[in-house]
Order: structure tokens, then C-alpha cells, then sequence
């Protein structure tokens, strides 16, 4: 999913995701979209568009209610507090 | 890619029954996210809880011994079994209706003995479940199921209750504040005494839909823009200040605890017996 640069990794559990948006909406720069895929049980599942936009700040990660977003990061990214 | 926190969940039943947006799921992910990075074993860890919305958090998803008791009396039990099993980790997760209504008084004693519980209120400020009604923590003015004209009372302030009553640990932050309330879950988890978060959480369903704020995510917006940390709050005056949450850590002091306390007392008269 991520670009090959980048050392953030986004992973959205399809099957676990609730399609609130609530990762949409609370991410600063914009990195997720609504996508027109549906999960199993008609949720409109978000997906990483803008992946080079990532800053690694983990509240997507933190917020969801459904754990279903992972953010794997390598490298050098610190977590922001 | 699986989730490496699924491991602490019971997954045969995810996803979760909580409401798309609900407040609920985000304590039980930061949660996981505590009991991960402190490396605490799920072994060493007995959730009690309540009945409620919030109560489905330690049980059925957390997976660790787990008692889910009648409505009002988590904090009852838990301190039975903080009694016999001092070792332990005894975690109550359970809602505003819960411990603040029918276990209310359960609470302020719990507080009062300063006994090393970890309790975590999640505050919806309703009674979600049974169909939205109103509860002790329903603001003033509110519509619910049972003040359709609105709620002709005032709320308990529940973390200064708490403080008042001599818990050693109290601190109030919203399922906005991620990773400040993970930050308050570690400090009350390694507190000794007895240390209570109000966790302000969003209810879409019940109590969203009655003040306009429909989706999870409009309320976590206006946890955002009406919240103001304790710190800042003597700038605020008189009326404004009562229309704002004020979050943050409302006190942190050292008293004696109780299950230490009951063990010296204990050994005296063992030795007096002797």
C-alpha cells in the first residue's frame, strides 16, 4: 500500500472497519479517502490515498474504535506526544 | 496484516457490537495500546465491570479474567477481590449510569479507603444501552427518553467528587485526547491508591442524535473545541467556564493504602492473640 520511500505503513483491516470516518476526518494532513469498495457488511471501508503525506502521528491508529487501523513504521519516525 | 493487539482480544467475536463512531471501542483500542507497551501479562489482570455499553469493553473483548457483575456494583466486587489478591491488577471499566448513578455510593467510599483499584469511567453522558435515558452525568436542558422537554437537573461533576472524596490518582480526558489519555491509563495503572480516569466518551446513538451531533465524530469535534485543560482554566471566568470540560489530572497526592493498611492491622492482632 505504502509508497516505496516511505518507511510509514498503513494497513486498514477491511473485514473489522465500521466505516465511522472518524480517521478521515481527525487526520491533519488529509492521508485517507473514503474508497467505493464495500467490506462484507456494507461498510464503506476508507483506504490511504496520500500516503507521502503521512507524518506517523498514530492518533488514526489510537482513535479507531475498531482497531482496525496499523500504522507500521520503520526506521527513524518518532512518535509524536 | 493482522493487528498485533489482537492478541489481548477474545477475536472470535470481533468485529465488535459497539455503534459505527462509538467512544466505547477507541478506550478498549488506547487500552490494549497500555497494556502492550507496559508489558503488562493479561494473567496478572482482573477486569470488573458493570452492566452498560461501556461494560462490554473487559467483557466479552478484553480477554482476561473477567467479572461482569449486576448493575452498580463493579467497584463492590472488585474490592473483594483486591482484598484477597493484592498482587493483582484490578481494572473496573464501567460506565456514567454505573458507577456514578447506582453505584455511586460503592464509589465515593472506594475513594474515601483509598483502596488500589484502576478505575476507568467512561462517561457518555446517558443511559445508551437500554434506549437513552437520562443519567446523573445528562448536562442541563438536555432531551432524552425520559425528560423529552428536557433535563431539569444538574450534572455530578464525578472527577471532583472523586478527588473530594481522597482518591490518589484523578484525571478527566475525552476520547479526543488519545494520547494524553494513554498517558493518564499508565499513571493510574502505576499508581498505588486508588486512581480513577472520567474517560468523556461519544454516544452517536442515544445521545448524539438528541443534540444534534449525529455522528461520532461531531462529538469528538466538540470535545475538541469546548475542552480546557485545568492548567488554563483559572483564565476562564464565572459563566464560561461552566459551558467548557475541563480536562486534565484534577489531583495526585500520597495516602495510605488500604489492603496494606488492613494486613498491619491484621498482623497486631495476630500478635496480640499470641
Amino acid at each position: 500500500m505504502g509508497k516505496s520511500e516511505s518507511k510509514i505503513e498503513i494497513y486498514i483491516d477491511n473485514e473489522l472497519c465500521k466505516g465511522c470516518d472518524i480517521c478521515i476526518e481527525l487526520c491533519r494532513p488529509n492521508v485517507f479517502m473514503k474508497s467505493g469498495k464495500i467490506n462484507s457488511r456494507g461498510y464503506y471501508v476508507p483506504v490511504p490515498a496520500s500516503m507521502n503525506k503521512c507524518t506517523g502521528c498514530m492518533i488514526c491508529e489510537l482513535i479507531c474504535p475498531e482497531l482496525a487501523v496499523i500504522i507500521n513504521k520503520t526506521g527513524i519516525v518518532k512518535e509524536a506526544v | 496484516m493482522k493487528n498485533n493487539l489482537l492478541k489481548y482480544l477474545r477475536t472470535e467475536i470481533l468485529p465488535t457490537e459497539f455503534c459505527a463512531g462509538c467512544g466505547c471501542g477507541t478506550v478498549l483500542n488506547i487500552f490494549c495500546h497500555v497494556v502492550d507497551e507496559m508489558k503488562i501479562n493479561p494473567d496478572d489482570i482482573i477486569m470488573v465491570t458493570g452492566i452498560g455499553c461501556s461494560s462490554w469493553i473487559p467483557s466479552p473483548y478484553f480477554s482476561a479474567d473477567t467479572l461482569h457483575t449486576t448493575h452498580g456494583r463493579a467497584i463492590a466486587f472488585a474490592t473483594g477481590v483486591k482484598v484477597m489478591k493484592p498482587e493483582k491488577h484490578v481494572i473496573v471499566i464501567a460506565g456514567d449510569g454505573d458507577l456514578a448513578g447506582i453505584g455511586g455510593n460503592h464509589l465515593i467510599h472506594a475513594a474515601r479507603r483509598n483502596i488500589g483499584l484502576t478505575v476507568f469511567l467512561v462517561n457518555n453522558y446517558i443511559y445508551g444501552m437500554t434506549g437513552g435515558q437520562v443519567s446523573p452525568t445528562t448536562p442541563s436542558s438536555v432531551p432524552t427518553s425520559t425528560t423529552p422537554y428536557g433535563n431539569s437537573e444538574q450534572p455530578f461533576k464525578i472527577a471532583e467528587l472523586v478527588a473530594a472524596a481522597g482518591a490518589s490518582y484523578v484525571s478527566r480526558w475525552t476520547t479526543y485526547h488519545v494520547f494524553h489519555l494513554k498517558k493518564a491509563m499508565k499513571d493510574a495503572i502505576q499508581n498505588k491508591g486508588f486512581s480513577f480516569v472520567e474517560i468523556c466518551s461519544q454516544c452517536p446513538t442515544s445521545y448524539g442524535k438528541r443534540v444534534g451531533m449525529r455522528e461520532g465524530i461531531d462529538q469528538l469535534k466538540d470535545f475538541r473545541d469546548n475542552s480546557i485543560d485545568i492548567r488554563k482554566a483559572a483564565e476562564y471566568e464565572g459563566d464560561d467556564i461552566d459551558s467548557k470540560l475541563i480536562i486534565g489530572k484534577l489531583a495526585e497526592r500520597t495516602r495510605p493504602e488500604f489492603t496494606e493498611m488492613l494486613r498491619k492491622i491484621n498482623m497486631k492482632f495476630d500478635e496480640a492473640i499470641a
